[in-house]
């Protein structure tokens, strides 16, 4: 499975650099090479296409503009022919439907990346009068490809609680269950549906998706595998800390502390930066070879790889520098594109990870990070509780790091009898400012409502059962590898439990659909939970962090045979977490337990409470 | 990504290993013959190493399974990692079906292991032994080192795959991966274009028909107005004829009824005063009159006459007449044929010269591999005695390239150079330039190979070539001949002319960049260089003469 693959063989469908199946000969396939092609893309398709094409790519296929179906100041140019490339949703349809009326282009080819609704598509005909529409298809790439194995729904909003933090916004559920079927689709699987037991929204969402499943049997009649595809549906709620938690690697870093937004990184808060590299394009898909290689390192590797970057491109300055005959002058001319193109990745890459160490050195990310991990993976009540509270009082620590750290406290000794969470809530309500405009106190309140113990399956922290605590004591005489990557996520354990054939039914129920035969008549093809898959599709509501995505990379790279992919409503990093939670707790939708057991000392922190209440 | 394909049947392979078995398996007459003696001291020897090989495969798994939970190593499970597990799970339930194990998909096909066998898998060729591996792919048969058998499918008897009977085996990673649907990237689609054009048809079909009704009335209406001009062209519509060409437009269409309508049907305002009741002389509806919002307009009747490609009035009038037709009218009657007259009307200059383009494109893509194939020629006869044809070949081809190359580029500068005033096109034209560029770009640097290696081969050769000479005359249209120079010198040296006045733009480029950049120690050695390259440009300019580029 081969999210980028799949993907690509749509665009290469719609751009057309791939022949039709023997229907034409390769002479019309040549003439129509070279016909200008304008491509109009909605909202949505702007941003599915350049997660994974280039401009020249689109350029070497002949078409030379592109433009949004909205966008009204488009002339008249009737010799070139249209590709369309839009979600059915009703604005696009309806921007369709008016392009069609006055045709400006001589012809259109029409492709949705999704199913369109039959009275949709009769809307369309009948504003077609000029006859101009020669192909329409359903092609199913209605996802973002983050990486190959990363996708991601895309979201308008980022927000996907409906009226109680465990029902769905319609649009989000909707959204969610039209990626998820066409990812489905694209991937040419039939899966075996897997939700979180405690969580209603899961269960909402497998029951969507296999409710269009079952809708058009015919559709997903694909080659039978030896083992059911699973699609797994898992819930941020049972893991709120690997969010928290401070990643190591390249790409989960960027995002961690710069924001990657499809895509694209926005580097103009730094200092200094070149107009160029104001705004730059981190992709894990297409061209940056270096960046594929990379983006899993952690922070200490990356280090040295960076530096055999920066001496490689050094020896080829310095071949370039000596030029003295017009032979050096040719050979460089030659290179000089080449060149030109990795001057300017190294010097993106180069800024990319300065700007990272000085934000570690800055805002004493180390010391954070180990505390984070301590709280994460030790059971040590007072000596994390003190270091938190030296913490919360360096003026040097970013605001966020320091509700990070609180929000870890309350999640991993809310049981713990010396709990004293108030103390921390009232130490940060005294920082100053909240300068993202988001109340830290009021986040971590929800998110204790929201994931809390009594939320959530229990088992993320290490140390909480007997055997784990002696199992850390033999851990503790091995020593730690390294501190600061101590803590694994829950997610690793799922699937290794998954892949190994022993998950535990209770937890992780198969949604029944009624139809799928039971395992006593065909035990071939029927539901043996103990069979191990070799395809796994896993969803988590409420979103996905770029650490887990390494999870599943490095489990596809070490385990032949088998192939996960990891998606989600959105890839966040903490300040993502926190800033929904704060907007959760805004709307008044999380009315909690938690917030009985708090005492509150300052009239703010108590005005706050009501108005949760 | 680079696909192998079979030579003879053209499907496409993963590895060369998985090709090299496709051709054993669909393109070999030849029958695999069983040795009954070899099969028996097989399965002796496979019985022996049966129990340790299983070990060592759970210890793989484990091994493998270990690495993605760090923390939950300790409750890792021998047994069930097994490799019978899958039925052995199915008869816990009390299956019908005939249980199938490991065991019983057949051995026979099984390769033996012979002293310093190697892994199978092409890039692997390690040698199998106790630490690396020694197992046998139950689907093909040959022996492979742990690391390229970590796969598992399901396997009938006779070893093949048959995901609903089978049973779970380990094979290799080629079988694996060249298994029907593992490399199917194409996901589904589905076309609508059928049912798209039927949903059309009968719309359309109506829209014509409605149209040929309104045309014919159109074309009618034009007749008998032209002839009622003809009858006496000189006077200017006098009150009478006015009633007469009311009583025409009436017996076109019935008017409808003023009192019927209160609002316009186009524009939806209310009729008053200022906005006054007209009828569309065509559907004879009433709309209005409003020119901002073109409900209706009145349309002097040659044009309409030339739109629709019928004979106007043969003698015009003093004052044009004209008639009143209606938005919607308009649109049926017109839209159309202004539609299809815009997709056959004359290109223009833009894409006119971007069809010189791909022309252009198309003849430097289907000379460059004849290109190529004479430069492994010239490669290959390296050092020994040089085919002088095929070094003439080469030159020729080369020449004719680099000819289409220059084309090609003054081509697209002036389709850059074309002033447009609207933004599309302007982008449009930015665009073409951009493609244009890379890929001059990318297809002039194999060009640059050639003198190096026709140097070295016009050392050998000896006495002036006739034959190239000869061909020159071809290429008349860019070569003129002189007194001074023989085709092929002028020829080459124009080469080197367009080369080095490319590079020249290229550093002079370079340099206003650096200054850009404020790297202004870059600048001397980019500055030293452009000198350089001018004296040499006009040292060739200079024997040239009157034979350099215009431009």
């Amino acid at each position: 499975m081969n999210l980028l693959q799949s993907a690509s063989n749509y665009i290469d469908r719609i751009t057309g650099s791939l022949p039709a199946n023997g229907v034409h000969g390769t002479s019309t396939v040549g003439i129509n090479k070279n016909k200008i092609k304008v491509l109009l893309l909605d909202k949505d398709t702007t941003s599915i296409v350049s997660m994974i094409t280039t401009q020249s790519h689109l350029l070497s296929n002949a078409i030379y503009l592109i433009d949004t179906i909205t966008n009204t100041t488009r002339t008249k140019m009737r010799h070139l022919s249209c590709v369309v490339f839009i979600r059915p949703t009703p604005d696009s349809i309806q921007a369709l439907v008016e392009e069609l009326r006055n045709p400006l282009y001589g012809s259109y080819e029409l492709y949705f990346t999704n199913i369109i609704k039959k009275s949709s598509l009769e809307r369309i005909a009948e504003s077609d009068d000029h006859e101009a529409v020669t192909k329409v298809q359903e092609v199913f790439a209605d996802y973002l490809c983050v990486n190959p194995d990363l996708f991601e729904v895309g979201l308008a909003k980022p927000n996907i609680f409906g009226s109680m933090p465990d029902s769905w916004t319609a649009e989000a559920l909707n959204r969610s269950t039209e990626t998820l079927t066409a990812v489905l689709l694209a991937l040419k699987q039939k899966p075996l549906i897997r939700y979180d037991a405690n969580s209603l929204l899961s269960k909402k969402l497998a029951n969507e998706v296999s409710y269009r499943v079952r809708q058009d049997p015919s559709l997903y009649d694909f080659r039978r595998p030896d083992t059911p595809p699973v699609l797994l549906i898992l819930d941020r709620k049972n893991d709120p800390i690997t969010p928290l938690l401070l990643p190591w690697t390249y790409q989960a870093m960027v995002h961690e502390l710069l924001g990657i937004t499809n895509n694209r990184v926005n580097l103009s808060v730094i200092p200094d930066v070149r107009p160029e590299l104001q705004e730059i394009v981190l992709s894990g898909t297409q061209g940056d070879n270096f960046f594929q290689k990379s983006m899993y390192l952690n922070f200490g590797d990356l280090g040295a790889t960076i530096k055999e970057y920066v001496d490689q491109y050094q020896t080829k300055t310095k071949n370039n520098t000596n030029i003295e005959s017009i032979d050096d002058m040719k050979r460089f001319v030659e290179d000089y594109p080449e060149f030109r193109k990795l001057a300017g990745n190294v010097s993106k890459h180069v800024t990319l990870v300065s700007e990272l160490s000085r934000l570690v050195e800055a805002e004493g990310l180390l010391a954070v990070s180990e505390l984070e991990q301590s709280l994460a993976c030790n059971d040590s009540h007072n000596q994390d509780l003190k270091q938190i509270q030296i913490i919360l009082q360096s003026p040097n620590i970013s605001f966020d790091s320091k509700v990070r750290l609180v929000a870890l406290y309350g999640l991993r000794y809310e049981k713990n009898a010396n709990f004293s969470l108030p103390a921390l809530l009232d130490l940060l309500d005294h920082q100053q400012p909240h300068p993202y405009g988001y109340n830290g106190v009021n986040a971590i309140k929800s998110l204790l409502s929201y994931a809390g113990a009594q939320k959530r399956d229990e088992g993320i922290f290490g140390g909480e059962g007997f055997f784990s605590r002696a199992q850390s004591g033999f851990k503790g005489l091995k020593g730690v590898e390294n501190v600061y990557t101590q803590h694994t996520t829950l997610l690793s354990k799922t699937l290794s439990s998954l892949l190994r054939g022993k998950m535990k039914d209770a937890s992780y129920p198969i949604f029944d659909d009624g139809v799928r035969p039971k395992l006593v008549e065909t035990p071939a093809y029927g539901v043996d939970t103990n069979e191990r898959p070799q395809n796994v599709i896993v969803f988590i509501v409420g979103g996905v962090t770029y650490e887990e995505a390494r999870v599943v990379a490095e489990i596809n790279a070490g385990t032949p045979g088998i192939s996960i992919v990891l998606g989600s409503t959105k890839i966040i990093n903490s300040y993502d977490f926190i800033k929904n939670l704060n907007d959760i707790s805004h709307k008044g939708l999380i009315k909690g337990q938690p917030l009985t057991r708090l005492t509150f000392h300052t009239n703010n922190s108590s005005r706050a409470a009501e108005e949760i209440k | 990504m680079s696909e192998i394909t079979c030579p003879i049947c053209n499907e496409s392979m993963v590895t060369l290993l998985q090709l090299n078995r496709h051709l054993d398996d669909a393109h070999s007459e030849i029958k695999f013959v069983n040795n009954e003696d070899t099969a028996s001291w097989f399965s002796k020897q496979v019985a022996k190493s049966r129990a340790k090989q299983l070990q060592s495969v759970t210890s793989v798994f484990t091994q493998a399974f270990g690495k993605l939970d760090l923390l939950d190593g300790s409750d890792t499970d021998g047994s069930s990692t097994s490799l019978s597990h899958g039925p052995a799970s199915a008869t816990k339930r009390g299956s019908p079906v005939p249980i199938l194990t490991d065991e019983n998909v057949t051995r026979k096909h099984w390769q033996k292991l012979s002293p310093n066998q190697r892994c199978a898998e092409v890039l692997c060729e390690k040698p199998l032994s106790a630490r690396n591996g020694c197992i046998n792919c139950r689907k093909c048969g040959k022996l492979f080192c742990h690391k390229h058998t970590m796969y598992r499918m399901k396997l009938t008897k006779n070893a093949m795959h048959d995901p609903t009977n089978g049973t779970w085996c380990r094979v290799c990673e080629t079988c694996y991966k060249s298994r029907p649907g593992y490399n199917d990237h194409k996901g589904v689609v589905i076309d609508l274009t059928q049912d798209f054009r039927r949903m059309r048809q009968p719309h359309i079909d109506q829209q014509e028909l409605n149209a040929n009704r309104l045309e014919k009335r159109l074309v009618k209406l034009i007749s008998s107005l032209s002839s009622e001009i003809s009858k006496d062209p000189g006077s200017v519509w006098p009150l009478n004829r006015l009633r007469q060409k009311y009583a025409i437009d009436k017996e076109i269409v019935k008017w409808q009824a003023d009192g019927e309508v209160t609002d316009c049907p186009e524009c939806h305002n209310h009729f008053n005063f200022t906005l006054r009741k007209h009828h569309c002389r065509v559907c004879g509806k009433v709309v209005c009159g409003n020119l901002n919002s073109d409900c209706s307009r009145d349309v002097e009747i040659n044009i309409l006459a030339a739109k629709l490609d019928i004979k106007g009035p043969d003698v015009m009038p003093v004052t044009p007449i004209s008639t009143r037709i209606c938005k919607s009218c308009k649109n049926t009657v017109l839209s159309r044929r202004n539609f299809l007259h815009d997709k056959t009307a004359p290109l223009p200059p833009l894409l006119k010269k971007y069809e010189q383009l791909c022309h252009l494109r198309m003849v430097i893509e289907s000379t460059m591999p004849k290109f190529q194939e004479t430069l492994e020629i010239l490669q290959d006869a390296q050092g020994q005695h040089t085919d002088q044809q095929a070094t003439a070949d080469a030159t020729k081809i080369r020449k004719k390239l680099l000819n289409t190359c220059a084309q090609f580029d003054s081509i697209s500068r002036s389709l850059s150079n074309l002033t447009l005033n609207i933004e599309n096109e302007r982008r449009l034209q930015q665009n073409i330039f951009l493609a244009a560029v890379h890929f001059l770009q990318i297809n002039m640097l194999p060009l640059r190979a050639l003198p190096k290696l026709l140097k070295s081969a016009k050392k050998l050769k000896t006495g002036p070539n006739k034959s190239s000479q000869q061909e020159a005359v071809e290429f008349k249209n860019f070569v003129l001949p002189t007194s001074r120079l023989t085709d092929t010198e002028i020829a080459d040296l124009r080469q080197q002319l367009i080369v080095m006045e490319e590079q020249k733009f290229l550093v002079s480029g370079m340099v206003e960049g650096a200054t850009q950049r404020r790297k202004y120690n870059e600048i001397p050695p980019l500055e030293s260089s452009l000198r350089e390259l001018d004296k040499e440009i006009d040292r060739i300019r200079c024997d040239l003469g009157t034979d350099a580029f215009e431009n």
